[in-house]
């Protein structure tokens, strides 16, 4: 069986819509949960677009909410994630020095980070 | 926008405030220092007929303005109370002065609708005052659909709406 992880990102970016807390990104999270999936996906962007800081400490409170927190490979945002402490990580590419022409990671160049 | 109107021609129109000198304190409409511009608009797209609102907060001299001008719709702007209801905060000042906003307007022969900020909550303590006739809601509607599904969620307000 698939583990499916779902992103909420974008319940972010509605409730970012008027600046108050509907949809409720924490709710969210749960109901996705309870619905099926085996892990949520948020994305804590340099930019902070859509998940805020302050959602990634709420939904880092709850063990039962496997997060895995996607995130740009630098030093502040590996400070966050120690402090949060999700329970997986995913390295993604945020800025186009941090891309190859495919889309993914520039290991070679970002190599000693 | 007065020209992309005439152009596309919709069924209805809100004229709503965009940038920080049209607002007013709460929200609505600027009528008294965007009076002339405003009567244009309205006169122009009346004349094409199509039904023209005007984005007001509920006090009784924006009414009278609307009037003026020449609207045959405004429409409430309803953020205050619905953060109100939201936060259990006591509504009875904002209350009052959406029903003698609704009285007025309708002694007046403009039509009212109310928008903004709405939810299950407010939607539905608006609801009881029958001068209202219509809401429109947005955010909260597509916000709600995440967890139900918009046919649930609209279910929802057209039972409230009833």
């Amino acid at each position: 069986m698939i583990r499916l992880g779902i992103n909420i990102d974008h319940v972010a970016t509605i409730r970012n819509a008027r600046g108050e807390d509907h949809p409720n990104i924490l709710k969210a999270a749960k109901f996705v949960m309870k619905n099926g999936a085996d892990l949520i996906t948020i994305h804590l962007r340099e930019d902070r677009r859509h998940i805020k800081d302050i959602d990634l400490k709420i939904l880092s409170k709850f063990k039962s909410i496997p997060i895995n927190l996607e995130m740009a490979g630098n030093n502040k945002m590996l400070k966050i994630a120690l402090k949060s402490n999700p329970k997986y990580v995913c390295i993604v590419p945020e800025k186009r020095e941090e891309l190859t022409t495919e889309g993914g990671l520039n290991l070679k160049k970002n190599n000693k980070k | 926008m007065l020209k992309i109107a005439l152009k596309s021609n919709p069924k209805y129109v809100c004229i709503v405030p965009e940038k920080r000198e049209e607002l007013t304190t709460e929200g609505g409409l600027n009528l008294k220092k965007n009076n002339k511009i405003l009567k244009k608009i309205v006169k122009t797209l009346n004349n094409k007929k199509i039904r023209t609102s005007l984005f007001i907060n509920p006090n009784l001299n924006d009414i009278k303005l609307s009037k003026k001008i020449g609207a045959k719709c405004i429409e409430l702007h309803t953020g205050s109370i619905s953060r109100k209801v939201r936060s259990k905060k006591n509504i009875k000042k904002d209350l009052k002065k959406i029903i003698a906003s609704c009285n007025l307007a309708n002694s007046l022969g403009l039509e009212v609708h109310a928008g903004h900020g709405l939810d299950y909550k407010s939607a539905s303590i608006l609801s009881k005052i029958k001068l209202i006739k219509e809401f429109n809601i947005g955010h909260f509607i597509v916000g709600e659909s995440f967890f139900l599904g918009l046919p649930r969620v609209i279910n929802k307000f057209k039972k409230i709406c009833k």
